[in-house]
């Protein structure tokens, strides 16, 4: 039975449900917790026969990112990806903060509110006059709570408290126009480019099916919660969610969320002749000279110096 | 009495808790805030820092 790695913090719902349907598949998930996976930054690591078993045995194997701590995450991708895994991910979402998928999504040609960044509290101000109010700000790390901002006086407190109180970071912010509570968006789940259930709030309408599937392509991700809002100007993209709950979602074809990432999987496994990968081990032959024998295959090499 | 972990949906017995009392889901380790105590309801602890 082919084994899926499953980074997570925590076993939650989420995880026990794609867990269920990647057994209902004759796949075994394996939680992959950040704590128990030390991983060599480099894809040669010295020694060499230790990497596969250092990356958890996810040299060449296929591990889905359901990472509550997206800095942890984001760290343990990039590794496993040297390491050889195939990695499922959020894709720029995973990887990058709001600004970069703002910026992603801006150049794609994906509607978005109207945004500005802001890396100082004088900028902040100057963005928020600019889109009125009321408007939101949006700390640049996933997981950040947004902060409404219905006034000017109240702006101005909220910025100065976070320039003075926090850290360099906590000074850079997306100011986006307007505000909208959870419960005027609609969250919809796209799993490897389609649109499989929506999260309750607002009405999901075909246009935001189609939006969040753009949104989903991209940023080059595999599964990503995207959160749209009606606008007058049409449906746009509000934010947008890495590692996407799914416990209270409805699905808008056949199958769950489990299901469709289930089926990704099965679908993205490496072919069992490419994993696991052999041991390799490097053999000095002479001074300056070397062998490398990687399962049946052997070469030689020389070392050159600086 | 029976509750259930808001962020794994495990259920585990608890009793003799006071109402803002963090306790830790037995099943993912995550720390939980009892929200009130007759009946007994959990929420997700607030993260520090």
């Amino acid at each position: 039975m082919a084994t899926v790695g499953v980074l997570c913090g925590r076993v939650r719902v989420e995880e026990k449900l794609i867990a269920a349907a990647l057994t209902e598949v004759g796949v075994s998930p394996r939680p992959v917790t950040p704590a128990g996976l030390p991983l060599p930054p480099t894809p040669m690591p010295t020694p060499i026969p230790p990497a596969p078993a250092a990356a958890g045995g996810l040299a060449g194997g296929l591990l889905l990112d359901r990472g509550q701590d997206r800095a942890v995450a984001t760290a343990l991708l990039a590794a496993a990806r040297v390491c050889g895994a195939i990695v499922l991910d959020a894709g720029i979402a995973a990887s990058g903060d709001r600004l970069a998928v703002a910026s992603t999504l801006a150049t794609a040609g994906v509607p978005r509110p109207t945004t500005h960044l802001a890396c100082t509290e004088e900028a902040a101000l100057i963005a928020l006059a600019d889109v009125g109010y009321p408007a939101t700000l949006l700390p640049l790390p996933f997981g950040s709570a947004a902060v409404a901002l219905l006034d000017a006086d109240t702006a101005e407190a909220v910025v100065e408290h976070r320039s003075v109180l926090g850290t360099g970071r906590a000074a850079l912010a997306l100011v986006q126009a307007g505000i909208w509570p959870t419960s005027a968006r609609v969250r919809l789940v796209v799993v490897d480019g389609e649109a499989v259930a929506t999260l309750p709030g607002a009405e999901a309408r075909p246009a935001a099916l189609h939006i969040a599937e753009s949104t989903a392509r991209a940023l080059g991700a595999a599964m990503l919660g995207v959160d749209i809002v009606y606008t007058a100007g049409g449906p746009v993209v509000w934010d947008v969610a890495p590692v996407p709950e799914f416990r209270h979602a409805t699905p808008l074809g056949g199958k769950t969320v489990a299901e469709a990432i289930a089926e990704l999987i099965q679908r993205r496994l490496p072919s069992p002749e490419l994993v696991p990968a052999p041991p390799a081990t490097v053999e000095f032959t002479h001074p300056g000279t070397f062998t490398i024998r990687l399962g049946e295959e052997t070469r030689h090499g020389v070392v050159l110096s600086a | 009495m029976d509750v259930g972990c808001p962020e794994c949906g495990a259920e585990f017995e608890l009793s003799g808790v006071e109402q803002g009392e963090i306790v830790t889901c037995p099943e993912c380790g995550v720390e939980l805030e009892v929200l009130s105590v007759d009946p007994i309801s959990l929420g997700l602890a607030p993260e520090e820092g």
